[in-house]
C-alpha cells in the first residue's frame, strides 16, 4: 500500500468533509414532496383506469352475455316435426305458409273487432300450446301421439283463421304453395 | 437490530416525514461527497444526493438490512451517479494522449508527497474524468476492480491501470501544485 493510500484510509472521515450547497435540505423536503404527491396521484390513476376498465367489462358482458343467451337462441330441449322426419317435414311447411298467409290477412282487419280480437286470442294460446307440444316431443322421444297433436293444433289454427274469413268475407291470398 | 425495529423503520421510512428527515440529515453529508468525488460537480452532486435518498425512501422494502443503510443509501447513489455519467457518454477508458502528456511517466514516484485533504482533492480535479472515477470508487468507496468493471463496462486491466496512474499522477501533483 502507497503511503497516499495510507493516508486517505487513516483520513478517511477528513475526505467526507464537504459540505452539500446551502438550502439543500429545503430543496430535498420539496422534492420528497413533490415525489409523494406524484406517486399518489399515479396510485389514484391506476385505480381510476382500473375502475374504468371494470366497468366497460361489466357494460359489454351485459350487453353481449345476454345475446348468446336470448330466448329466440336458444332451444330448451324441443324440437320441430322436420327434425322427426323429411314428411314430417313437409307438412310443417305446408301448415306454416298456410299460417303465415292467413296471419297476414288477419293483419288487415281492425284488431279492435270482438269476433277478430277473440281470434287471435285463440291463435295466440294454439301457438303456446304449439310451442309446448315442441317440448314434449323432445322429452317423450318423438312419441306419435304428440306428433298427431302437433299437426291437429296446426290444422286448428289453419280452421280458426278460415271460419274468420267466412264470417267476415275476405278472401285468404291463396297464392300457389 | 431486533426484527421488530427493522420493520418498524422501514414503515417509518416509507412515509414519516420525520424520521425521512432525520435519515436524511444523518447521512447526506456521506451520500454527498461520494457523489461529489464521482461527478465532480456540487450541484448535480446534490441533484443525485436528493434522487437516492428519495428512490430508497420508496424502495425501502428492498432494504434486506444486509448493510447499513447509509452504505445501501451510497450504493444507490453511486449507482445513479455512474448511469447519469454512462448516459453522458463520459469517457471511461484509459486514454493515451493524457501518458503523452506526461501523467504516470514516473511511475514508481517516490512516497514523499506532502499529502493533505484539499491537495489530494486539488490534484484529483486535474484527472481525467474516467480515470478521477475509478480512483474514487477504488479508494473511497472500496470498491474492486472486477466491480468497477463490471459496473463501468470497461476490462478489469482498465480499471486497474487507470487506477496505478491516477495515483502516480497525484503524487506528483500534490508537489507540483504547491511549490
Amino acid at each position: 500500500m502507497s503511503d497516499l493510500e495510507k493516508y486517505i484510509n487513516r483520513n478517511r472521515e477528513a475526505f467526507d468533509g464537504a459540505n452539500p450547497p446551502e438550502g439543500h435540505q429545503e430543496r430535498f423536503l420539496r422534492k420528497l414532496e413533490k415525489n409523494e404527491q406524484k406517486e399518489h396521484h399515479s396510485t389514484v390513476t391506476f385505480w381510476r383506469v382500473v375502475a374504468a376498465v371494470a366497468v366497460i367489462v361489466v357494460a359489454a358482458a351485459s350487453l353481449i352475455i345476454p345475446r348468446f343467451n336470448h330466448p329466440d337462441d336458444v332451444h330448451y330441449g324441443s324440437i320441430s316435426l322436420g327434425e322427426v322426419s323429411r314428411e314430417l317435414g313437409d307438412v310443417e311447411f305446408y301448415y306454416d305458409s298456410e299460417l303465415a298467409k292467413g296471419y297476414a290477412a288477419l293483419a288487415t282487419l281492425s284488431a279492435n273487432d270482438p269476433e277478430v280480437k277473440s281470434a287471435l286470442e285463440e291463435l295466440e294460446n294454439l301457438g303456446k300450446e304449439y310451442n309446448s307440444l315442441e317440448k314434449q316431443l323432445y322429452e317423450s322421444g318423438r312419441h306419435e301421439a304428440v306428433i298427431t297433436a302437433m299437426i291437429e293444433n296446426f290444422r286448428l289454427r289453419l280452421e280458426l283463421i278460415e271460419a274468420l274469413e267466412q264470417k267476415k268475407n275476405f278472401t285468404l291470398q291463396n297464392d300457389s304453395i | 437490530m431486533a426484527i421488530e425495529d427493522f420493520q418498524l423503520l422501514r414503515r417509518s421510512l416509507k412515509a414519516d416525514h420525520r424520521v425521512q428527515t432525520e435519515v436524511y440529515n444523518s447521512y447526506c453529508g456521506k451520500v454527498y461527497n461520494s457523489c461529489l468525488r464521482i461527478l465532480g460537480d456540487a450541484h448535480e452532486a446534490e441533484d443525485f444526493m436528493h434522487e437516492a435518498f428519495i428512490y430508497a425512501f420508496a424502495k425501502i422494502d428492498s432494504f434486506r438490512g444486509e448493510s447499513a443503510l447509509s452504505t445501501w443509501i451510497c450504493r444507490i447513489a453511486i449507482n445513479k451517479c455512474l448511469d447519469h455519467l454512462k448516459k453522458r457518454r463520459v469517457k471511461l477508458e484509459y486514454d493515451d494522449s493524457w501518458e503523452q502528456r506526461g501523467a504516470g511517466a514516473t511511475t514508481g514516484s517516490p512516497d514523499n508527497a506532502d499529502y493533505d485533504v484539499q491537495r489530494i482533492f486539488k490534484a484529483m480535479e486535474h484527472l481525467p474524468e474516467g480515470c478521477r472515477i475509478v480512483f474514487s470508487l477504488h479508494i473511497f468507496e472500496e470498491m474492486n476492480h472486477q466491480a468497477i468493471a463490471a459496473q463501468l463496462g470497461i476490462r478489469e486491466a482498465s480499471s486497474r491501470a487507470q487506477y496505478a496512474r491516477a495515483k502516480n499522477r497525484i503524487k506528483e501533483l500534490v508537489n507540483e501544485l504547491y511549490v
